[in-house]
């Protein structure tokens, strides 16, 4: 009796364990079922509302040299996003801008102007230069008060911060293209752009109240930079003709900076993250100016070496050198002074990476406010993105996009009003995904066989693969329908066909033409399977390489676009999937035939030619030419010599940037390299508390213009608070 | 007993040269260094770091040099200066960036030691002395159940519990306040408040092994004819299994301890990343991912340390419980 009883007990104990796992279970499939509703809502209102709307035509708006703060077009934003249609985000499109007219009094935050009362810092007319920068916000002005919450992923996610805060001596505007005003009050350059004229507000200060003039830039130019202990190679942009460019301080405000060939693209990479400022690159000695004042207490040039190398045994270092990039490093080290709109309280090295108001931050609001409006950013340490995601859901962040995953976007929507936060899609215009770009210099390379090589250098082979791919599948499989079927080139009117953009065409499935296509070139002969063979009589295989365990599934897309080739065009295809930096290297020496990745927004394409260019050495298209660019300067035949040729004179003259920006991308469209699949996925889904004003509406994303910093964070407020 | 010692203490330090090279060697087998994981890490956030850049790290951190000079280098720091290297990640000593993380690792680690002893000496005891009854089965069942489930399965189960019905996301060990700043009384009190679902989490486990061993150790014993000596002399029944029987069972319960030492360690890894602890289990996971060698191999060499002391102390501690052992050791 007594044992039945026992065995009772466990049977019990069983059935309960079994309904709690029912009962999770259940959760689940009900969780699945929304993202099958959500997706397909979300491309339904893609497909029947708006089409999607040009994004903003950044790259066509010519980058003035002049001297004068350029206004923000208000005209260039064009796109009344389809995140609106797809119900997200809010209607009214917004940006900020840069004033030109100075507000006619000052006020300060209650933050600041206790420790004002309180004797710890100078009075607010002490603080800010005579000529302040002037933002008017993208919906209203502010009130103070408040904090941001947000989560970073540890030491490593210092961008996580440095892309809200910019700190470059020049900036751009929202649409990531005008250099304005930031640091530098304005700029000049000579004719034949050898010579350049920065001029710094008078007046400005570090976060520790020190003055802030050209002594710090030159303290960079000649004990940082070009010191080989702490920058054994300078970086490459401060390098024109071979040399080095030249760094003068005329006075206190103004600097001159000389090259000894011209070198237009200089003032647009200020203001980029190329240059940046020592928040962004300050660890690894860059950034254009240092804390001279802090720094001189630890550098050789000035208290000597046996002091300055004791002084970081002292602490730990192995050297000075070592010692002085973490001084210099202001996210893992709070007393370093900073020039950004807030600074670090709390360093990015502990589970909690805190900044507070810098009182002595140079913007102000049209109406003389010393921005930030926030008091605080606090960010906490997630050790994984299911955390960091799980919280974002839960609404406990003020406004975040970085590591926000996408891919849970149904969960997101469904949680919105309880955690009480709208979300917004930040997209590069005009970026790929995963675009399948076609190494044109396979054939010099050691794994290259000259007939296979041969369709590759031909354009009309390209287009007919890319006229082979079923966009709006990968776009459905892949990324909930949330992408855009386009071209790098959308947006552009193609003057010899009016009314499409160059390379439309190739971006439409159309098997019929691609089949003619790939008969006229010589393919016409197909073995048993249906596989198109070469006039040798080989058949055609074409290798895709791909990273795994990227931040896209390149395996899957790759896998789906051999099978639409197979299937459509009968092009065989095989799949080559390697260890990511086996991946990079392989491609690097110019081993590999076909490789996928994204490209970042066309905005970049020379600022950061990483992606869709021939120079540098490396990269995807033709990487032997782009390796023999790097390597001695040689120009290559064809399209690609003329891309390289674009990028020279872009880089030389100024005035060339903006057309030859636009030249380079139509050369890619036209040439059908790389072939584009699913374009401008939202880059960052930002997740973003209902009360938060100010944020621009939409927001174009680029690595560049260092996305959030384009959206002026310092003017986003709390309308009633933290909620 | 001295010689014994010293044997002991000699082995010690061979055991940890050896974890030092292994770990060194192993974590630099997978392709490419740190600054090839950075750039990766800064691509799939959106960055790029040209290749002068790279080339310029890997100078300043001296990756540009042989592997066996890259260790000798690191040792001769660690000898002579004590110092475990130079994180490259962080930039900043290694020491000193897992020391506030290695002390709630081991505040943690203690805290489920005591809670698997709290838990499986008594619980074992209970179902030695009533074998088969419904005691017996309740706990071996918990007891299996604890061992069956993955912690890191409890742990993502106990995560959404909480979430759907609190409305809270239980990570972190600290709340948002105490988070990064002194040690005071407030924040030990709020420690206290959030240990416990990770050490409720990683000592399940534990629980049953220990559990086992005590009740089998007590069966044995309970059965010996000094056990029906002292009963048939009268002594009472509660005084005479805690005195003599329970005494001689905890002795696995001892050396086990040793073990259970690294085992929490490793395995608050992963349970340390679903719950975003701020122990070193985490830290060793992006160290290895970033390729971080030093800040990798300092975390491996400190959790093989600790496995080699632990197993040194509960010798000693056995050595001291144990008149039989310590008599053998002497004699040698």
């Amino acid at each position: 009796m007594l044992k039945k009883f026992r065995h009772g007990l466990v049977v019990v104990l069983l059935l309960v364990v079994g309904l709690v796992a029912i009962a999770c279970s259940d959760e689940e499939v009900e969780e699945a079922t929304n993202t099958t509703n959500a997706s397909a809502a979300a491309s339904s209102a893609q497909a029947s509302g708006a089409a999607p709307a040009a994004t903003p035509a950044a790259a066509a708006k010519p980058a003035a040299p002049a001297p004068k703060i350029v206004e923000t077009s208000k005209t260039s934003k064009a796109a009344t996003g389809d995140d609106q249609a797809a119900g997200l985000g809010e209607g009214d499109v917004s940006w900020p801008s840069l004033s030109d007219t100075m507000p006619s009094s000052f006020s300060e935050s209650p933050m600041c102007a206790a420790k004002a009362a309180a004797g710890e810092i100078p009075a607010l007319e002490d603080r800010l230069p005579e000529n302040p920068l002037v933002i008017s916000p993208a919906e209203s002005i502010g009130e103070y008060g408040g904090t941001w919450y947000r989560a970073f992923t540890g030491p490593a996610d210092g961008q996580n911060m440095e892309r809200p805060m910019k700190d470059h001596i020049l900036f751009f505007g929202t649409n990531m293209t005008d250099v304005q005003a930031n640091i530098a009050e304005s700029w000049t350059s000579n004719a034949d752009a050898t010579e350049f004229t920065l001029t710094l507000r008078k007046g400005l200060k570090w976060s520790d109240g020190d003055d802030y003039n050209t002594d710090d830039i030159m303290f960079w130019y000649d004990h940082m930079v070009t010191n080989e202990d702490l920058v054994p190679t300078p970086p490459s942009w401060m390098k024109s003709g071979g040399e080095l460019l030249t760094f003068s301080a005329l006075d206190k405000e103004t600097l001159q900076i000389n090259s000894s060939e011209p070198y237009g693209l200089l003032i647009t990479l200020l203001a980029s993250v190329v240059v940046a400022g020592p928040h962004t690159r300050g660890d690894s000695g860059l950034g254009l100016y240092a804390p001279s004042h802090y720094l001189s207490d630890f550098h050789p040039d000035v208290i000597g070496l046996d002091e300055a190398n004791a002084k970081a045994e002292a602490a730990g270092y192995e050297n000075w050198a070592k010692y002085m990039l973490f001084l210099n490093h202001a996210n893992a080290n709070p007393d370093s002074p900073m020039m950004t709109a807030w600074k670090v309280v709390k360093p990015i090295t502990s589970e909690q990476w805190a900044l507070e108001r810098n009182c002595f931050y140079y913007g102000v609001d049209t109406e003389g406010q010393q921005l930030p409006y926030m008091d605080n950013v606090v960010l906490d340490l997630a050790e994984n993105l299911e955390v960091l995601n799980l919280k974002a859901i839960a609404g406990e962040f003020t406004v975040q996009g970085r590591h926000i995953d996408l891919s849970k976007l149904p969960v997101f929507k469904e949680n919105s009003d309880k955690g009480n936060y709208r979300i917004q899609f930040w997209r590069q215009p005009e970026s790929g995904i995963a675009n399948l770009y076609i190494n044109e210099s396979w054939g010099d390379g050691a794994h290259g066989e000259p007939e296979l090589a041969s369709f590759l250098t031909n354009k009309d082979f390209r287009a007919a693969l890319s006229m082979g791919i079923e966009r709006d599948e990968i776009n459905e499989v892949f990324f909930l329908g949330l992408g855009e079927i386009g071209g790098l080139c959308a947006g552009w009117d193609d003057p010899n066909n009016p009314g499409k953009y160059i390379g439309e065409d190739y971006v439409q499935f159309n098997p019929d033409a691609a089949n003619a296509l790939l008969d006229s070139i010589g393919l016409d002969k197909k073995d048993a399977d249906g596989m198109r063979l070469m006039p040798s009589g080989e058949k055609i295989v074409v290798t895709h390489s791909v990273a795994v365990a990227a931040f896209e599934d390149y395996e899957g897309i790759d896998s789906m676009v051999i099978e639409m080739w197979k299937k459509h065009l009968g092009i065989d295809g095989k799949l080559d999937a390697q260890e990511r930096s086996l991946w990079s290297s392989r491609r690097d020496n110019n081993e590999t035939m076909l490789n996928s990745w994204e490209s970042s927004g066309r905005a970049g394409a020379i600022i950061t030619p990483n992606h869709l260019g021939v120079v540098g050495g490396g990269g995807f298209i033709a990487v032997g030419a782009s390796n023999a660019h790097r390597d001695d300067g040689t120009m290559a035949d064809g399209w690609v010599g003329e891309w390289q040729a674009l990028y020279e004179e872009a880089k030389s003259d100024g005035s060339k940037y903006a057309p030859n920006l636009k030249k380079v991308v139509e050369l890619n469209c036209e040439n059908v390299n790389p072939i584009t699949t699913v374009m401008n996925k939202p880059t960052y889904t930002a997740i973003i508390k209902k009360n938060v004003r100010n944020v621009p509406n939409p927001l174009p994303f680029s690595y560049h213009a260092q996305t959030s910093g384009n959206g002026f964070p310092e003017t986003w407020w709390l309308d009633g608070g933290n909620q | 007993m001295i010689n014994f010692l010293i044997r002991r203490t000699v082995f010690m330090f061979v055991a940890l040269w050896a974890v030092t090279l292994i770990s060194f060697f192993i974590i630099n087998l997978p392709e490419g260094d740190y600054v090839t994981a950075y750039i990766a890490q800064l691509q799939a956030t959106g960055s790029m770091v040209d290749a002068e850049e790279a080339d310029n790290l890997r100078i300043f951190y001296g990756l540009d040099q042989p592997l066996y000079i890259q260790y000798f280098k690191w040792m001769r720091e660690m000898v002579l200066y004590q110092n475990l290297g130079f994180s490259f990640e962080y930039n900043m000593p290694v020491t000193e960036v897992i020391s506030e993380r290695l002390l709630l690792t081991m505040i943690l680690a203690i805290a489920c030691i005591i809670f698997i002893w709290a838990i499986a000496i008594p619980f074992g005891i209970i179902s030695a002395v009533k074998q088969y009854s419904v005691w017996d089965y309740l706990f071996t069942f918990l007891g299996f159940v604890g061992l069956a489930i993955p912690d890191f399965m409890i742990a993502l189960i106990a995560m959404y519990l909480f979430f759907v019905w609190f409305d809270f996301s239980p990570g972190g060990l600290f709340s948002p306040e105490y988070v990064g700043v002194p040690w005071s009384w407030g924040r030990g009190k709020d420690l206290i408040d959030h240990i416990w679902i990770p050490m409720v989490v990683l000592g399940t486990a534990g629980t049953a092994s220990l559990m086992r061993i005590t009740r089998a150790n007590l069966l044995d014993e309970l059965s010996k004819p000094y056990v029906i000596t002292a009963r048939a002399k009268g002594l009472s029944e509660w005084r005479l299994i805690m005195k003599y029987p329970v005494r001689l069972a905890l002795n696995p319960a001892i050396s086990l301890t040793a073990y259970i030492l690294p085992y929490l360690i490793s395995g608050s890894i992963i349970v340390g990343v679903v719950l975003s602890l701020p122990t070193v289990g985490p830290q060793l996971v992006k160290a290895l991912v970033a390729q971080d060698m030093f800040l990798a191999g300092g975390i491996i060499l400190l959790i093989g340390f600790m496995t080699v002391v632990g197993t040194f102390i509960s010798d000693l501690l056995l050595l001291w419980v144990d008149p039989r052992i310590r008599l053998e050791a002497g004699g040698s």
